[in-house]
């Protein structure tokens, strides 16, 4: 039992004294082993980068041993095959690990036994006890933090790196266990360079010493009980802790480098991924901003290399466009926004009236490609290309004789009002004053050459353009559309009153208060009015109103009395179905005076729920004689016959 | 006086220093390195994109140095290409691309404008599905997203 009881005595104070064993090791030894940790260094450190991974680096420490020996330092020849072992310990069997921890504790042994003669017995059993516990505890702390800092580590790059890390696990298995048998020089090169660089590391941490034996067993082999530590053996935990940070950081050096990443496949005939972002730019730089909006929808790439152009950015700074929010997340977005008002040319807004707002003119140098320019560019523009006159042809004077259309004359008022010049404009033109000859007491008439006329309307205006841009209201055209509603409700109007109502569609959106026919009828048909209609008529509570409000606008029909409108709103003023069947019976109205046959798909549709809503109350709802509408399908009992038509639309005969 | 420039696949060129010195990038070396005849390496050049590189300066070897024109206009013209360069540039996409890289690697100015200026007219006055079709690419949106794109510059589409 004695020698058993010592040995582990002397095992488990091995360590304690490992320290102190090494102090005194290095202290004997300092010069000659400094001298080899350092000459150990710089080998290992001049293997690093430059030095090719196979072969060199992973025999640079074994090179390093004779150097060592002739120094006298043992520790030194026992770093490297320390290191050697550690990297095959980590995945070579348990056997291979107790030789090393042997091996490097009978050494421990040696030098703690001959101080541990002189102290009594007692005491150190105490202390030894002492000490294990403290280090037990301390050691499963510092496993169970270890054990959380490894699952988070390993749960952040385990996705990224699983499968390679998979392969490595595989190679490392099938590469190490010949490599414990065989020797390094069959070793995979990936292998021998981490290894040399673990060895690297730990020459580094552990000035070479018998210890460093026991703290790399310690590194080697984390299972260990912890019993054979003392204090500062748990301290040196801290390493043990963080090995799998240093070998994750090796993957990501090393191993990462080393090992192909998962391809990324560029189509080589996409410039856009094919050009770096610079040369991407100074391609799209020769196209217009229309077609580089055109470009964007080509696909995501192109999208993203269209929307990261710096133009976009200029126009939205120069014409004070504020910066990307919401509603229009880039800049990009945020010009399109008001693409109409801004000129490709000097990259400004102008909203402005009459000539003032940016107009399509075709450019000579780009091939007659068109850019939206404002008048200020345009002008420019003109006077480097400048349009011809549009004079007449034959033109007859007072007398119908034939004149030269360059001679001829007009006055200042038909100046002003056709070509949309001010008196300061005509300043400049030179004019001959004449009698009026209408009223010969009136003021004298200020006559200018037409063709001096249009030559200085053009120069004000902007070329034919700006002038035709004043004639058609394009600035109110194009305010207009910016509100414009959407287009199943201006083609329905269309349909409805059978007239040409652009000119009336233009009204809906300026005159909303106001509600003429025209509106109330595109309002009913809007599809979701009508949905929202139809929902609401099929409440059972508005039932009794659906039925008093049909039956009044019945008999005003049949009475030949326009609908009372206001009744209706003053009846429920607050609903919006009071609302939506006024408007229709107020369309229904007048239509029945304007056409004989209509086509009305949602009108029909409004009135067939409003029929089956009223019929389950048992209200006689139709048959009116003259005006009610209805649909076969639908089971009326109108006096309209409906007569469906192939296209599926329903044709009403009034 | 001939300069040796080396392509990435170690294949030598044998070029008259004027020719080699329409590259910027060259002509630096040549400078710093003063009179030598060790060979010039250039590693993102292959020897097909070199050829082709040499003859366009082998071309343009007499041209005087571009000065940038000041014009009101911020946007380039893309139609002013020299009916030689046109020809010049009659190459497959990806021929055309290295060529563009190459000019920029090499700092030849007028080949770089050459080069974008001929993808630029590619692109010019075709529609997005033409453009698809030019460079072959897929189109990787959604049916929802094309919609929305659509819808968002519709303005372009009528010009």
């Amino acid at each position: 039992m004695a020698p058993i009881r010592r040995s582990r005595r002397l095992e488990q104070n091995a360590t304690d004294s490992q320290e102190k064993a090494e102090a005194t090791a290095t202290a004997a030894s300092t010069p000659a082993a400094r001298k080899a940790a350092s000459a150990n260094k710089k080998m290992t450190a001049a293997s690093g980068p430059k030095a090719a991974p196979a072969g060199t680096i992973a025999k640079r420490p074994a090179a390093a041993q004779p150097k060592t020996k002739t120094k006298k330092s043992t520790p030194t020849r026992k770093a490297p095959t320390a290191a050697t072992t550690k990297a095959t310990t980590t995945s070579a069997p348990r056997k291979a690990r107790a030789t090393t921890k042997t091996a490097a504790t009978t050494k421990a042994k040696a030098t703690a036994a001959r101080e541990n003669e002189a102290k009594p017995k007692a005491k150190r059993v105490k202390k030894v006890k002492e000490e294990t516990t403290k280090v037990q505890e301390k050691e499963a702390k510092s496993k169970a933090k270890e054990v959380k800092k490894v699952k988070e580590e390993s749960t952040t790059v385990e996705e990224k790196e699983a499968k390679p890390r998979a392969k490595r696990a595989k190679k490392s298995k099938n590469d190490t266990a010949p490599a414990a048998t065989v020797g390094e020089e069959e070793m995979e090169p990936k292998l021998k360079t981490k290894r040399a660089r673990k060895a690297k590391k730990e020459d580094g941490d552990t000035t070479t010493s018998t210890a460093s034996a026991g703290q790399k067993k310690r590194k080697a082999d984390p299972e260990d009980d912890g019993t054979d530590g003392n204090g500062e053996g748990s301290s040196q935990a801290g390493p043990v802790t963080k090995k799998p940070k240093t070998t994750r950081g090796k993957k990501t050096g090393v191993a990462g480098a080393i090992e192909p990443s998962k391809p990324i496949v560029v189509n080589k005939s996409d410039p856009c991924s094919v050009l770096p972002t610079e040369l991407w730019h100074e391609v799209m730089s020769y196209l217009s901003l229309s077609q580089i909006v055109k470009a964007s929808s080509v696909s995501k790439s192109w999208l993203e290399g269209t929307q990261a152009l710096p133009v976009w950015r200029d126009i939205c700074t120069k014409s004070a466009l504020g910066s990307p929010k919401k509603k229009y997340p880039t800049h990009m977005s945020l010009v399109c926004s008001q693409s109409y008002w801004i000129c490709e040319r000097c990259l400004t807004m102008n909203n402005g009236k009459g000539s003032d707002i940016p107009l399509p003119v075709e450019i000579v140098e780009l091939a007659n490609e068109k850019m939206m320019l404002c008048r200020a560019c345009r002008c420019q523009y003109y006077e480097k290309h400048p349009e011809p006159t549009r004079l007449r042809k034959n033109v007859r004077n007072g007398y119908g004789e034939y004149i030269d259309a360059r001679d001829v004359r007009i006055t200042k008022t038909d100046a002003c009002t056709k070509y949309f010049l001010k008196d300061e404009d005509l300043k400049s033109l030179n004019a001959i004053v004449k009698r009026n000859p209408r009223f010969r007491n009136a003021a004298p008439m200020k006559l200018y050459l037409e063709r001096r006329v249009q030559k200085q309307a053009l120069k004000v205006h902007g070329g034919w353009i700006g002038i035709q841009a004043i004639t058609n209201e394009v600035a109110k055209t194009r305010r207009m559309g910016a509100k414009k509603p959407p287009q199943e409700l201006q083609t329905h109007v269309i349909q409805s009153t059978g007239k040409e109502t652009t000119e009336k569609n233009k009204d809906t959106s300026s005159t909303k208060g106001k509600k003429p026919m025209t509106q109330a009828a595109s309002l009913v048909t809007n599809d979701e009015n009508l949905r929202t209609w139809v929902r609401i008529l099929e409440e059972p509570q508005r039932k009794a109103l659906v039925v008093e409000a049909i039956a009044e606008a019945e008999r005003r029909i049949a009475a030949g009395e326009p609908p009372l409108v206001t009744n209706f709103e003053t009846m429920a003023p607050d609903h919006k179905w009071i609302h939506a069947l006024r408007l229709s019976l107020y369309a229904n109205g007048l239509m029945r005076e304007q056409t004989k046959r209509i086509v009305w798909d949602f009108e029909a549709g409004v009135y067939d729920a409003l029929k089956t809503s009223v019929s389950s109350t048992e209200v006689a709802v139709a048959g009116a004689g003259t005006g009610a509408i209805g649909s076969a399908g639908a089971g009326s009992s109108s006096s309209m016959a409906a007569l469906p038509t192939a296209t599926g639309t329903t044709v009403y005969a009034v | 006086m001939t300069v040796i420039l080396v392509s990435s696949d170690n294949q030598d060129f044998k070029v008259d220093k004027e020719v080699a010195e329409r590259s910027i990038l060259i002509k630096n070396m040549l400078e710093d390195v003063g009179e030598s005849d060790s060979p010039i390496p250039l590693p993102n050049v292959t020897s097909a994109v070199l050829t082709k590189v040499i003859e366009y300066c082998e071309h343009h070897r007499n041209d005087p140095v571009q000065v940038p024109e000041e014009t009101d206009d911020p946007r380039k013209r893309s139609n002013d290409i020299e009916e030689w360069d046109m020809k010049f540039m009659q190459v497959d996409q990806e021929m055309l691309f290295e060529i563009i890289l190459a000019a920029n690697y090499l700092d030849i100015k007028p080949l770089l404008d050459v080069g974008c200026k001929t993808v630029a007219n590619i692109i010019k006055g075709k529609t997005p599905e033409e453009i698809r079709k030019a460079f072959n690419i897929v189109n990787d949106f959604t049916p929802e997203e094309e919609a929305q794109i659509k819808k968002e510059n519709e303005w372009a589409e009528d010009r």
